[in-house]
């Protein structure tokens, strides 16, 4: 467990310094923001004395670390926030955007793999395959654009394509509200979960412990579940903890698209605005979410095989 | 009144159904088996001996096509049966021994769940005294534990329970029951197997590649050869009087039968292939093959306490000797 917790800092510092590096790299200066673009060469030199920004890069580099080893992530240039107010209001957002997408499509996908597996090359599987492919080949900004369209323009009221309302004001339209984004962006798990659970069962038939499940007369169903599908949750959940990682790339796009105040969109704002701390904010936390989500796959999946279960415990 | 063998198995072909046509596992066994006896079926890796248990069971995988013209276990015929019929077979009627113990239950499960399954809700002392009869005493008090936690000498034991003991099969299919088994396990396992079959008057079909473990459980023998029931014979009389030149081979090279620094004799070539040859199979390898031997299929025939698959089986008398030998 120390291992692990020593390995998730060094990628976050890993993280942190490439950020960090690569936002001043980019021609521009946050200082426009706050004087404006048509400002003269003077006043966004005093501006960026006034941010720190004229310091040697080591040593600003060297400040922004302590700083955030302290807890403190600084304010933003742009609203003059706080970062850590600013990410509390988005995070929750993508939060509930990837949770609610993937207790959509998990489901959906454990339950079509399975029937698959179960009635091999029938056309029921033939269809699951080919829905299954078709969710991994659509690309999420063109179905999304294609939704946007589709609900915004020719079927203005069945559902919102854009923007977003706070669970406290209207539940149901919060609810509405997270219909499209979460449906598009989780959709290519479906086929990739789906995928993965019906290859892992039909290859169970040539398991050991299938065959003697087999010799000694079990029932069809008792094989199926108890063999079959629950050792072939352990590839499974391997893969969705691979997925999540996917999901929160993919949230950038999806909340750029269906204008959502997430993570996502507050990442590409801060980067375009060059808001120096709240990119890197942004990023950071967007690094832990990640390797909390694979952390709780790693603990789901340790749940599932007693083998890994038991070298966590002796650790 | 005649007794109706336990297993009675005619001309038995399994075919594989390969990107490269179909390929013969086995070809033509025929096998009876009576209650309380132990048929020992002895051969190379892929000469079809394990083929012939999964097909017993009806349990070979589906690119497999099996034929038989008869195949009856206590006079029904299991070639016919439903999926439902032979459901109810399986376990009960006849049980299987597993190649591989470590593997042959569910790696994440605990033990007392499986057993759960494959027992039904028996009572704790019941199992307990399952358990008790193939030395598993302390393995009672572990059952909340994972398969994994356990040696394969005391996995084996237990799937010999659940296979021949739980559910009092009348014939039990051990499919090479102790080859991933250290030799002081193997010897246990192989006098538990023995111990069932008194007590409870188990047929037993007992595939190995090892001449050595044959010789100590089974009364008789089978030796397959590229999917062919070769040479059937008691076990006395198949080590004292070997007629199928393959069987000769066989154990002229037990490494028991040499001093030390000996050369052991080997059976040059190789088996590979010759499961589609026209003639006899052995042939190319074989000391004593004539022209007919590459054309012409050798049916079985009986000579002396044998059923031989050769043209020119020697006989106890010695005719038919080698070439090698006469020339």
């Amino acid at each position: 467990m120390l291992r692990r917790a020593a390995a998730m800092a060094v990628v976050l510092l890993i993280v942190l310094t490439l950020v960090f590096f690569l936002m001043r790299m980019a021609p521009g200066s946050p200082a426009y923001l706050i004087v404006g673009a048509d400002a003269s060469p003077a006043e966004i030199a005093s501006v960026e004395r006034e941010l720190g920004l004229d310091k040697p890069l080591m040593v600003q580099y060297a400040t922004e670390l302590g700083r955030i080893l302290t807890g403190d992530l600084g304010e933003s240039i742009f609203t003059g926030d706080t970062v850590s107010h600013e990410l509390m209001l988005r995070l929750p957002i993508t939060l509930e955007l990837t949770m609610v997408s993937l207790l959509f499509w998990i489901p959906l996908a454990l339950i079509a793999g399975r029937v698959a597996a179960a009635r091999r090359d029938t056309p029921l599987d033939a269809t699951v395959r080919i829905i299954g492919n078709l969710s991994i080949a659509v690309p999420s900004f063109w179905l999304g654009a294609l939704l946007v369209l589709l609900f915004g323009l020719y079927l203005p009221g069945v559902l919102p394509s854009s923007g977003w309302v706070g669970l406290a004001e209207d539940p149901m339209g919060h609810l509405r509200s997270l219909v499209l984004p979460a449906f598009v962006l989780g959709l290519g798990t479906f086929g990739v979960t789906a995928n993965t659970l019906r290859v892992s069962m039909i290859e169970s038939v040539r398991t050991d412990y299938v065959r003697f499940g087999h010799a000694m007369g079990l029932p069809e169903r008792r094989i199926n579940r108890s063999l079959a599908f629950r050792n072939s949750l352990l590839p499974t959940t391997a893969v969705v903890g691979q997925l999540v990682g996917v999901m929160l790339s993919g949230s950038v796009l999806i909340e750029n698209l269906f204008n959502l105040p997430g993570m996502g969109r507050l990442l590409v704002d801060s980067i375009r605005r060059q808001d120096y701390p709240l990119a890197v904010g942004a990023t950071l936390s967007l690094a832990v979410f990640f390797l909390l989500a694979n952390l709780i796959v790693d603990i789901l999946y340790a749940a599932l095989n007693p083998r890994v279960r038991q070298k966590f415990a002796g650790t | 009144m005649t007794t109706e063998p336990l297993l009675s198995v005619r001309d038995l072909d399994v075919l594989f159904d390969t990107a490269r046509g179909r390929v013969p596992a086995v070809r033509g066994v025929s096998f009876e088996l009576a209650a309380g006896e132990v048929f020992g079926l002895v051969g190379e890796s892929g000469s079809g001996k394990s083929t012939v248990l999964s097909a017993i069971m009806r349990l070979l995988p589906g690119v497999a096509v099996a034929n038989a013209s008869q195949m009856n276990f206590q006079g029904s015929d299991l070639m016919s049966m439903s999926a439902g019929q032979l459901r109810g077979i399986r376990g009960t009627g006849i049980g299987l021994i597993p190649q591989r113990p470590m593997t042959s239950l569910s790696p994440v499960t605990p033990l007392r769940k499986q057993l759960r399954w494959f027992l039904g809700d028996m009572p704790q002392s019941e199992i307990v005294d399952l358990l008790d009869q193939v030395g598993l005493r302390a393995v009672a008090e572990r059952l909340d534990g994972y398969p994994f936690e356990f040696s394969g000498g005391q996995l084996q034991r237990l799937l010999i329970m659940l296979a021949a003991l739980a559910r009092r099969p009348s014939l039990l299919l051990a499919d090479e029951p102790t080859t991933t088994l250290d030799a002081t396990v193997q010897a246990q396992v192989l006098r538990l197997i023995l111990d069932l079959r008194d007590r409870l008057g188990l047929g037993v079909v007992f595939v190995s590649h090892d001449l050595g473990v044959i010789a100590q459980v089974c009364d008789r023998v089978g030796v397959m050869y590229a999917g062919r029931l070769v040479e059937a014979a008691p076990i006395g009389e198949l080590f004292d009087n070997p007629r199928h030149p393959y069987t000769q081979a066989l154990l002229r090279a037990l490494p028991s039968r040499y001093k030390r620094g000996e050369r052991i004799k080997v059976i040059e070539g190789t088996a590979a292939g010759a499961n589609r040859l026209p003639g006899c199979a052995f042939a190319p390898r074989c000391p004593r093959a004539e022209a007919m031997c590459r054309e012409q299929e050798p049916e079985t025939r009986s000579v002396g306490g044998a059923l031989v698959r050769c043209h020119f089986p020697e006989d106890a008398a010695g005719a038919n000797k080698p070439k090698e030998a006469a020339a």
